[in-house]
């Protein structure tokens, strides 16, 4: 019984389902670094979402869907940096609103740009190509397991180095994390503040343009209204739940991944289909705990509501 | 600040934030080969011309006024309570429930009942979450926001499996939704046949209640305090945490007010998808009205005007009614941003200068 549940199937969807959390959380992990805590993650990630199957319907290729979905989504982060740093809009408050906003206008532009309402599915439309490892994929269990996803997937194990290297390893990481730990510091030094805090804005853009491409383009080619489904939270719980560093947020993300997907595999045992959607709440809810052991150490710089 | 420049200023805020997103919807709307003066002009009709819509208008109001109290209970006290909506599902059931199977009880007591078991149940779906952020510093805005997933799926499971209505079955319609509660826990219709009911009053009892207890109570003040500036208040003898527990609760609370009201008021049965975004709607309405309790209640029926006359819109025109969404997202990105303002009021400055 319990082949059915710990196979490489499960694993695969697993790495599926952890994808697009990895992209995000990655990118929220540069916003805290960098002092801003953004909930706008989720509308990014649809926007992306929007934009991938745009592009890859229009210009018939799931690449340039990719790029479309980076490019879109990098403009609205930037947006979204002219309200946050340079109007000194409140950041909470800004990033429910673009996540409002984002749902709102992916939902409008359904109409004018497919011709539908609520959602949009064209098998003709290009999807990613799934690459085939050479040499890992001959290799017995492991060639199942590691080979056979299309190229976001190996980008997102890449840049969990890459960004590690830059966040830890380079001048302007450090100065990142000078601007989140101690903007001040950043100033004395004649730097500008407004200026890490967009480029960190565009690293998130970009990060969960390429997340929203994969949901829309991954593996099927298709858009549903508010597809993200909270996504963008779960990787913010990843965030916190590691206080924002690095290794631990992707471990987060891929255990989450696979957490969900072992749960998904109850469904064939007759659970219903809600407690099976509502698995990767819960699981968020569970990442929370360790957060609650922790206690009294301030997680979040507590943003005063200045309305 | 008096209480006049208040509100004048927050007005003022609202003006430019909603000219922004004016400016905004148009280019969509225009980008679409439709007019925005005609659309606009056919939202304001939609609205506010004729009986029907004026009616509607403030039926919409309803709702929209009591989430955004909700809402703005615990944002006033700085709690970012993103769990409206599964408290507006959950009391929405909670209320059908006691609806349905409770007997013979006189409408006063009946409604009583189900209105106060609505809130009972909203309160203690996020006594978990006040408990985890006044106490133990965890994020409010993640475990509300995901129990509000889990409770709308719940609901949706527990009518699907165990209360869909027997009808329904034999039928096999697909929709989610119980049997009709009984006559005596209906609330009755002002002018019938239109949907405006009997919880106007909540909404204005409501809306009084919130504008006492911030403005003339010491908890209030406390409250207030809290989310402005914490570390003050707890220099100052507030307790914090206790303040911050109490605000999420009450938040869940109204907002299965909210949801036991549209039920009882309207639908007379719990139908899957019945909320239409109350939760995150009123979320908006607290922003808008910039948690103030009076601008709260204005900016619910602010909101009340934008969605029914948004319906108007969307039938005598080709706009669809996301744009409404659109201006109203955009309203909430603008309404924070002090540059904005400051920068405005620079200009004016230097203009009356050279004058």
């Amino acid at each position: 019984m319990l082949d059915s549940i710990f196979n490489t199937h499960t694993f695969v969807t697993g790495i599926n389902l952890a994808t697009p959390i990895l992209l995000a959380a990655l990118a929220g992990t540069f916003c805290s670094k960098s002092g801003n805590f953004n909930i706008a993650l989720e509308g990014y990630m649809l926007i992306g979402a929007f934009s991938g199957v745009a592009g890859s319907f229009f210009l018939k290729s799931a690449l340039m869907g990719v790029f479309l979905a980076i490019v879109v989504t990098v403009i609205v982060a930037l947006l979204y940096g002219l309200f946050c740093f340079t109007l000194k809009a409140d950041e909470i408050i800004v990033g429910f609103g673009f996540n409002m906003f984002a749902v709102a206008l992916t939902g409008w532009m359904l109409k004018p740009i497919f011709g539908g309402k609520g959602s949009f599915y064209d098998p003709s439309t290009p999807i990613l190509d799934s690459i085939n490892l050479p040499i890992i994929e001959n290799i017995p269990v492991l060639g199942s397991l590691l080979s056979g996803y299309n190229f976001i997937v190996y980008l997102s194990w890449l840049l969990i180095f890459l960004l590690f290297a830059v966040l830890y390893r380079t001048p302007f990481g450090y100065k990142l994390r000078a601007l989140g730990e101690n903007p001040s510091a950043l100033r004395a030094a004649g730097l500008s503040t407004t200026k890490y805090s967009y480029m960190a804005a565009v690293v998130a853009g970009a990060l969960c343009g390429m997340a929203g491409a994969f949901l829309s383009i991954g593996s099927l080619a298709m858009f549903t209204e508010n597809m993200t489904a909270g996504r963008g939270f779960i990787a913010i719980t990843a965030v916190v739940f590691s206080n924002a560093y690095l290794p631990v947020t992707a471990l987060a993300s891929m255990l989450f991944g696979l957490a969900n997907s072992v749960a998904i595999q109850f469904q064939g045992w007759g659970f219903p289909t809600q407690f099976i959607e509502m698995i990767p709440y819960l699981l968020t809810l569970v990442m929370l705990v360790p957060v609650a052991l922790k206690s009294r150490k301030h997680l979040r710089k507590s943003s005063v509501l200045n309305l | 600040m008096s209480m006049q420049k208040e509100l004048t200023q927050s007005l003022i805020r609202l003006l430019i934030s909603l000219g922004v997103a004016l400016v905004i919807s148009s280019i969509f709307i225009l980008s679409t080969g439709e007019n925005p003066l005609n659309a606009y002009a056919k939202l304001l009709e939609g609205a506010f011309v004729g009986q029907l819509n004026i009616i509607t208008t403030l039926r919409w109001s309803v709702p929209y006024i009591i989430a955004g109290i909700a809402a703005a209970i615990s944002f006033r006290a700085g709690m970012f309570n993103m769990g409206i909506d599964g408290c507006v599902y959950l009391g929405g059931l909670a209320a059908t429930l006691v609806g349905i199977y409770v007997k013979g009880l006189p409408p006063i007591l009946h409604i009583s009942l189900a209105i106060s078991t609505a809130m009972l149940v909203g309160a203690l779906w996020l006594y978990l979450p006040a408990k985890l952020r006044a106490y133990y510093n965890v994020n409010e805005l993640i475990s509300t926001w995901m129990l509000s997933y889990v409770a709308i799926l719940l609901c949706q499971f527990l009518v699907a499996h165990v209360f869909q209505d027997p009808n329904d079955l034999a039928q096999s319609a697909q929709q989610v939704r119980t049997p009709y509660v009984q006559e005596s826990a209906r609330l009755s219709q002002l002018f019938p046949p239109y949907q405006l009911n009997t919880s106007i009053y909540f909404a204005l009892a409501l809306a009084l209640l919130f504008y006492f207890f911030a403005k003339k109570t010491a908890n209030g003040y406390e409250h207030n305090l809290t989310g402005i500036a914490p570390d003050f208040a707890r220099y100052g003898g507030v307790n914090v945490a206790n303040v911050r527990f109490y605000s999420i609760i009450v938040t869940g609370a109204i907002g299965a007010l909210a949801g036991a009201l549209e039920i009882l008021g309207v639908h007379y049965r719990y139908i899957h998808g019945f909320s239409l975004d109350l939760g995150p709607n009123g979320i908006l309405v607290a922003l808008m009205g910039r948690l103030n309790p009076i601008g709260v209640p204005l900016a619910g029926v602010f909101m009340g005007v934008m969605q029914n006359g948004a319906r108007g819109m969307a039938r005598t025109s080709n706009v669809s009614l996301d744009t409404v969404r659109i201006i109203i997202s955009v309203v909430v990105i603008c309404i924070t941003a002090e540059r904005l303002y400051s920068w405005l009021k620079l200009k004016r400055k230097a203009s009356i200068g050279k004058g």
